[in-house]
């Protein structure tokens, strides 16, 4: 595998490893009171770091080539059941702020229009799906679903990823590539974002002195 | 550097329909202030945020007139660019690194993106992606400072993001006139509107 190609994707699997930090449960739980298998789907419906995540892992393997959009789907679909499975079991959330980091860095390799072979997409559709999928499957848990809700949380994740991929694998045109790297560039943005409020969550009373006011402070 | 032509496929009155729509989004919001709205209110407040600014507006469409002037490749890379530095600027607010002057670096963007577009000014690309990175950086980090603390940080980012992204989409439509001739030197009228609008923001910021 050349150098440009390795460095993005070893940044990419670093950054999904460290999604791995456990942390005490963040569930945000929506009851559906249709049941766990749609409890499963509104769950990954309400979870826009997920939803994220899996829109840029399809934008990156669909604009990568078709082989490379079959190999995101197969892997990370059921990498994100086996996940959720495992979360399910386990019990024991990830943390928010570290799995945020498997968009972002998703998202600059779409806007830097990295192209990793199928192996490439292959380790990070394994890796992304099962981190995510884990981390679905033991918020179910602590909201005391049922287990057929993974079922329910893999089955959207999965359409979603064959969709957004067929479409990033029509994109051919210049224009439509370009649209594809804006996207990239959003989700990026959006999850860095999203890193430094929950950081700014985590630890708002470790802030530097002579550091910009709260928020609440700003309210105040 | 070699430029592209842009090329567009759509006929002058829908380019005119569509520039003419995209200029009216920018009238009814005239609020000069960075509010902080208190509680997050999720996908809308974040939508609605970028636009709460009107010197963040200027800057922001300015980009999009520049790059559409630039035409190809900039008109496609410097929107990729700016979101993803805005939000490198925003994180630098979130985690509490303080960067002197935002707001004159804000009034400063609109004037300088302003006078560029004025004189139809083409540097290289790589001069054109720093400049606008750094005024990036000014945007994001106000943005940042003024985040309301809520519960749904990721659905107030895509709000927040997918509107400035807009308004640069909104800059890049109106940017299209600049294939008539009169519309190219309406153009360069508008830079100089948004550097007057800069000089303004700028003598606020310093009193």
């Amino acid at each position: 595998m050349k150098p440009a190609r390795t460095f993005p994707l070893l940044a990419i699997v670093i950054g999904i490893a460290l999604g791995g930090y456990p942390s005490p449960a963040e569930a945000h739980l929506v009851n559906s009171g249709l049941g766990p298998f749609y409890d499963g789907i509104s769950h990954f419906a309400l979870s826009p770091e997920c939803f994220l995540a899996v829109v840029a892992l399809a934008l990156l393997a669909g604009a990568a080539g078709k082989a490379q959009g079959r190999t995101a789907l197969g892997f990370g679909s059921g990498a994100w059941l086996v996940g959720a499975l495992s979360g399910h079991l386990a019990g024991s959330e990830l943390n928010l702020l570290w799995l945020t980091t498997i968009p972002l860095l998703l998202g600059i390799a779409v806007a830097l229009k990295a192209a990793p072979r199928e192996t490439g997409i292959g380790i990070l559709a394994v890796g992304t799906g099962f981190l995510l999928g884990f981390g679905q499957g033991a918020a179910l848990a602590a909201g005391d679903v049922g287990i057929s809700s993974v079922l329910g949380n893999a089955i959207p994740a999965t359409c979603l990823l064959a969709i957004i991929a067929a479409i990033a694998v029509g994109c051919r045109k210049q224009w439509s590539r370009t649209v594809v790297r804006v996207a990239g560039s959003w989700i990026a943005a959006i999850s860095l974002l999203t890193i430094g409020w929950l950081w700014q969550s985590e630890n708002s009373d470790a802030l530097p002195e002579g550091a910009p006011p709260s928020p609440e402070e700003v309210v105040e | 550097m070699k430029m592209l032509p842009l090329r567009c496929s759509l006929s002058r009155p829908t380019l005119l329909a569509l520039g003419t729509g995209a200029g009216c989004l920018l009238v009814p919001e005239f609020a000069s202030a960075h509010e902080s709205g208190g509680e997050a209110e999720g996908l809308i407040a974040g939508f609605l945020h970028p636009i709460s600014g009107f010197d963040h507006v200027l800057a922001m469409v300015a980009v999009g007139l520049w790059g559409a002037q630039l035409r190809s490749p900039a008109v496609w890379i410097l929107p990729v660019v700016f979101p993803l530095i805005m939000a490198v600027g925003g994180f630098l607010g979130l985690i509490g690194i303080p960067i002197p002057g935002v707001e004159i670096g804000i009034a400063a963007s609109a004037i300088v993106l302003g006078a560029l577009v004025a004189t139809e000014a083409r540097p290289p690309l790589w001069l054109a992606v720093t400049l606008v990175g750094i005024f990036a950086i000014f945007h994001g980090h106000a943005h940042g400072t003024e985040l309301p603390e809520g519960d749904n940080a990721a659905l107030y980012s895509i709000g927040f993001v997918i509107s400035t992204g807009l308004l640069h989409g909104v800059g890049i439509l109106i940017g299209l006139i600049h294939h008539w001739k009169a519309g190219g030197m309406a153009l360069r009228v508008l830079g100089g509107l948004v550097t007057l609008g800069g000089l303004y923001y700028l003598w606020q910021a310093l009193a």
